[in-house]
């Protein structure tokens, strides 16, 4: 039984939210500003906060920062303010991910089970023959994957992408490369092949395909996994 | 009329028959004016022309009917007694069938030769012929050569006209002569007084006599034997005269006339000079001699003779043969004689009245004329007017015959038309030629009329077209110098060209020591303040254009000078204003942005509560059929919000340019791989097939790959949703000229109601109505987002085919 504590200034929202959540099961804790949040925090043992970043006296990010300079618990902020710069500085304060509104409810709460189940994973041993990037691990001898600790089957033509991008995290390959290093043949130009199985491996991979986490699509370069 | 206007057969005789009156029109004129000039023969000189009708026609045709049978060897004949043979070859002689009697009588007035005797009402015509008689011997042998000569030249003999002082034998014949000419010709010539003194058996002569006794020049009739001595030491002949006695004055100028248009036929008209003999004008060349009262002299020689020696024979005498040729004016019978003298007759008539057939034909051809004009260039099948044909040969083809004309001088082949119309005149080439440029002319003005009718008088003056096309080259390059190669060229060409007239100028002055000195300073300074002008006028030139480029630069004010360095400040000031009200506009437009991210921040969360209690609301169990249709409606209205709040930020971010680019160097190709990758499926949903054309050759442009997918992913994502299912998507990529094209085509599911300028606006669709999702701003992000990196975004609509064409710039390799 998790504990998550759902930060907006907008009561709407939370209890919505308290409804999704306390729905898939985990227990519910309510803050509506920044210093709410904090000093919930600091009372109740929580495994995961869901923050609004424009909120009335502390916002979202001065409270994840105090909470930070304690907790370690994953924050994933929900946010109307999806420029680019908003979710990097958001990001490299600490927040484990960032949602913008509006949201997709089921979307929002496939994240947070990712999360958590991050979370309570962590200090779990590495084993060999596992190449782990962020949630994904793949264990090369028993040619399995695991999102968050959850098993994904891939093709073997999935697998294999997925791996050859996982060994060199943030290197970005081109479909051509990939084309032959997977199928070792020579590809011809704009082939889609490449670009189809990646889709395919993103939308089991990705909680969102359209916004991925792990697998990203350099455009008009090619792919690379996120470190 | 407009059927007439378009009839070929009309056109054709208009014009023949203008051009025909013109003609002739042209060809009275013309002789109008050979009669009006002094030169005019007198046969058919105006004043003459009435006289000559009725009397001196009968005289020349005389000269010339004695002429011919002089030609026909009747002296030969007569001389040898062999007058009846002479009769008997010519039956129409002999049976008396001819409008003339002709007899020959020797110095004793014995006839040898006669067909019939003349009645009283002839005109008679005496001709005497007179033959050098040394010894009987040579007589016989020179008169035989003679006979045997006539046949092959007959001009060597001469002819002579009555003259009854030298010969009386033919005082007879002549009377009727005399008679005639005084009663038929009112203008009789006083000198012919004179001479008749010495005929005191003609009465008529005796009463012009009278009419006249003191007029007159004094010419005996001693004096023209005395003048045949004469010639006859001037030329040194052996022989033989005709002259004309002037009996009766006006005859003689007609026979003379006519034996000028004999004897000159191989002259030019202008060679026909003589000189005075004592009272005779000598045309040597003609071999004929004038005396002072009219009579012609005729001088032959004897071929294959030497005349000298028989002059200096005194034992030389002289003895004659008389021809009378008598003629009925009456011309009962049809012979050579009357049909000629019809013929001059008609012309004769035709002369006096030609002003009046002048003007006639005039009239005709200008009816004519405008006739034609009217119908010129009108064909059947056509609107208007055209020109074709030979109405479309270069118009400098048209005029070359009369700028050959003028430039020549007119005068080619002038020599044969005065020839032939035995014209001796001063008149000049063109005048004679006349009725044929008259022609031409009217030809060039139908053609003209007929190019101007079509428009197509430029088109078809080439040298027009020839000068225009220099004339644009010339300008294309000057105008592709550069200013200050213009400049340049232009300042040296004014310093080189003034320094070498002044330099002349002070050359050809007396006082060059003085001025040279002050040239050469004087084109120092020029040189300097000059080379000053040029760097100035160029860098303001250069700060102009820099400005006008939108170029962010001040003009440099280094070099420059009085009023140019103010000149620059104003073009700084005006960079300054430009520059503050664009920084003004970029300050506006990211307030724009601002507040319309700001506004959409604010939309999004009620609209995130709004979408997750739509979710929830979908998942209580209770509900009829309707509130769960009513609840998808609020669904897709939330949905739809939810795209148009991103949307509308990213739209004036982009319209704005305020989206960070991070630009590199990417493949076209792999980019479009990755967009077929992602498409598949929702293409496949549709049943859109996709036929693509992609050269092979990598396409590498310098853009943001993330904002290039974005153009992409609109254009595509609109292809996904409008198109009609089942259909062909077409994706064309080619890479000239050193551009990326790419273009989709697709079908449109809905007709497309829209103007394709609007399209790319912001919160238009394809089908107007709005009803379908999509916020209607893709076009608009994509457009603005090809700008921002250099491309452009065309979007056309023919029908239900919609086409997006995107245009990047290729790096260049």
């Amino acid at each position: 039984m998790y504990t998550v504590l759902v930060c907006d200034d907008d009561r709407d929202i939370v209890s919505a939210l308290k409804i999704y959540l306390t729905a898939e099961g985990y227990n519910v804790l309510c803050a509506y500003n920044g210093q709410e949040a904090i000093d919930t925090v600091k009372t109740n043992e929580v495994h995961l906060i869901l923050m609004d970043i424009m909120m009335p006296g502390v916002d979202g990010i001065r409270a994840l920062m105090k909470i930070r300079e304690t907790q370690n618990m994953p924050v994933i902020f929900t946010t109307a303010k999806s420029e680019d710069n908003d979710i990097i500085l958001g990001l490299n304060l600490g927040a484990d991910d960032y949602v913008t509104k509006p949201f997709n409810p089921v979307e929002l709460m496939a994240r947070v089970r990712s999360q958590l189940r991050r979370y309570t994973m962590l200090g779990s041993k590495q084993q060999t023959n596992v190449i782990a990037v962020g949630a994904i691990e793949i264990d090369d001898s028993a040619k399995a994957v695991a999102v968050d600790g959850e098993s994904v089957s891939l093709t073997p033509t999935e697998y294999e992408i997925l791996k050859l991008l996982a060994l060199s995290p943030g290197k970005v390959f081109s479909p051509a490369e990939i084309y032959r290093t997977v199928w070792n043949d020579e590809p011809y130009a704009s082939d889609s092949t490449v670009a189809v199985h990646i889709r395919h491996l993103r939308e089991k991979i990705e909680i969102d395909p359209a916004k991925p986490r792990y697998i990203k699509v350099v455009w008009g370069q090619g792919y690379k996994i996120e470190k | 009329m407009k059927k007439m206007k378009r009839s070929k057969a009309v056109k054709i005789i208009c014009f023949i028959l203008a051009s025909l009156f013109l003609f002739l029109t042209c060809c009275g004129a013309m002789l109008s004016a050979v009669f009006a000039s002094d030169r005019a023969p007198r046969f058919i000189s105006k004043e003459t022309a009435s006289d000559f009708i009725f009397e001196d026609v009968y005289n020349a045709l005389c000269a010339r009917q004695a002429q011919r049978l002089y030609r026909n060897g009747i002296f030969a004949y007569a001389l040898n007694g062999e007058a009846d043979t002479y009769l008997a070859e010519r039956p129409a002689l002999q049976q008396g069938n001819t409008n003339y009697a002709v007899s020959v009588t020797d110095s004793n007035g014995k006839v040898l030769l006669q067909n019939f005797a003349p009645q009283d009402t002839f005109t008679a015509y005496t001709f005497i012929y007179e033959y050098p008689v040394e010894t009987e011997e040579n007589a016989e042998t020179h008169s035989t050569e003679w006979i045997e000569e006539t046949t092959a030249s007959p001009e060597e003999t001469v002819l002579e006209e009555a003259d009854t002082t030298t010969l009386p034998g033919g005082a007879q014949a002549t009377e009727p002569t005399a008679a005639e000419n005084t009663a038929g010709n009112e203008i009789a010539d006083t000198t012919a007084a004179p001479a008749e003194e010495t005929q005191p058996e003609e009465p008529s002569l005796t009463d012009a006599a009278d009419e006249a006794p003191t007029a007159g020049n004094p010419v005996k009739a001693d004096d023209e034997e005395v003048y045949i001595e004469d010639l006859r030491e001037e030329f040194g002949l052996s022989s033989i005269f005709m002259y004309i006695y002037p009996a009766a004055g006006g005859i003689n100028e007609a026979i003379r006339d006519y034996c000028l248009t004999i004897y000159t036929n191989d002259f030019e008209p202008g060679e026909a000079e003589y000189y005075l003999h004592g009272q005779y004008e000598i045309y040597r060349q003609r071999d004929f001699a004038v005396s002072a009262n009219g009579s012609v002299y005729f001088i032959g020689t004897l071929r294959g003779d030497e005349p000298t020696e028989s002059t200096t024979n005194p034992n030389t005498r002289y003895e004659s043969l008389t021809l009378t040729v008598a003629v009925d004016k009456a011309l009962p019978a049809n012979d050579s004689l009357a049909g000629i003298a019809k013929l001059k007759n008609t012309v004769s008539f035709c002369l006096i009245h030609l002003k009046g057939i002048c003007l006639a034909l005039l009239a005709l051809s200008l009816v004519f004329g405008i006739l034609s004009l009217m119908c010129c260039g009108w064909v059947k099948n056509s609107e208007r007017p055209v020109a074709r044909g030979i109405h479309r040969i270069p118009l400098e083809l048209v005029i070359a015959p009369f700028i050959a004309a003028f430039a020549t001088g007119a005068v080619c082949g002038v020599g044969w038309v005065r020839t032939a119309v035995f014209l001796e005149s001063d008149m000049d080439g063109f005048v004679l030629t006349m009725p044929v440029w008259a022609v031409l002319c009217w030809w060039c003005i139908y053609t003209f009329a007929v190019r101007v009718k079509a428009k197509a008088l430029g088109s078809t003056f080439w040298l027009g077209r020839f000068c225009k096309w220099l004339f644009a080259l010339l300008a294309n390059g000057v105008r592709a110098l550069r200013f200050e190669w213009k400049l340049a060229i232009g300042m040296l060409a004014i310093y080189i060209g003034g320094g070498i007239l002044g330099l002349l100028c002070i050359l050809s002055s007396d006082y060059r020591e003085v001025l040279i000195l002050p040239w050469i300073l004087w084109k120092i300074a020029e040189l300097v303040a000059m080379v000053l002008l040029a760097v100035n006028l160029n860098t303001l030139h250069e700060g102009a254009k820099a400005l006008s480029e939108g170029k962010d630069t001040t003009v440099e004010n280094r070099f420059l000078f009085g009023e140019f360095r103010k000149h620059a400040g104003y073009l700084n000031s005006v960079g300054d204003g430009i520059n503050a009200a664009v920084e003004e506009r970029v300050k506006s437009e990211s307030t724009k942005t601002e507040l319309i991210t700001n506004i959409s921040h604010d939309l999004k969360t009620p609209l995130t509560s709004i979408v997750n209690y739509i979710d929830l609301l979908k998942k209580e169990p209770a509900g009829s059929e309707k509130a769960k249709e009513y609840i998808a409606a609020i669904d897709r209205a939330s949905q739809r919000l939810k795209k148009l709040t991103g949307d509308i930020v990213d739209a004036s971010k982009a319209a704005a340019g305020s989206i960070q680019m991070t630009p590199e160097d990417m493949d076209l190709k792999v980019l479009l791989g990755q967009m077929k990758g992602e498409y598949e499926e929702r293409l496949a949903a549709k049943r859109l097939t996709l036929v693509e054309s992609i050269p092979d050759a990598p396409l590498t442009v310098w853009a943001d790959g993330r904002l290039l997918w974005r153009v992409l992913d609109n254009l595509m994502s609109n292809v996904a949703k409008y198109s009609m299912p089942g259909t062909r998507v077409y994706l064309t990529v080619t890479g000239d000229g050193g551009k990326a094209k790419i273009e989709f085509k697709n079908i449109s599911e809905t007709p497309l109601n829209v103007d394709p300028a609007t399209l790319t606006d912001r919160f238009v669709r394809g089908d107007a109505s709005r009803n379908s999702e999509g916020s209607g701003l893709g076009l608009n992000i994509a457009q603005s987002l090809t700008r921002n990196m250099g491309g452009s975004l065309a979007v056309d609509i023919d029908g239900d085919l919609f086409k997006a064409t995107l245009i990047f710039p290729l790096k260049k390799v």
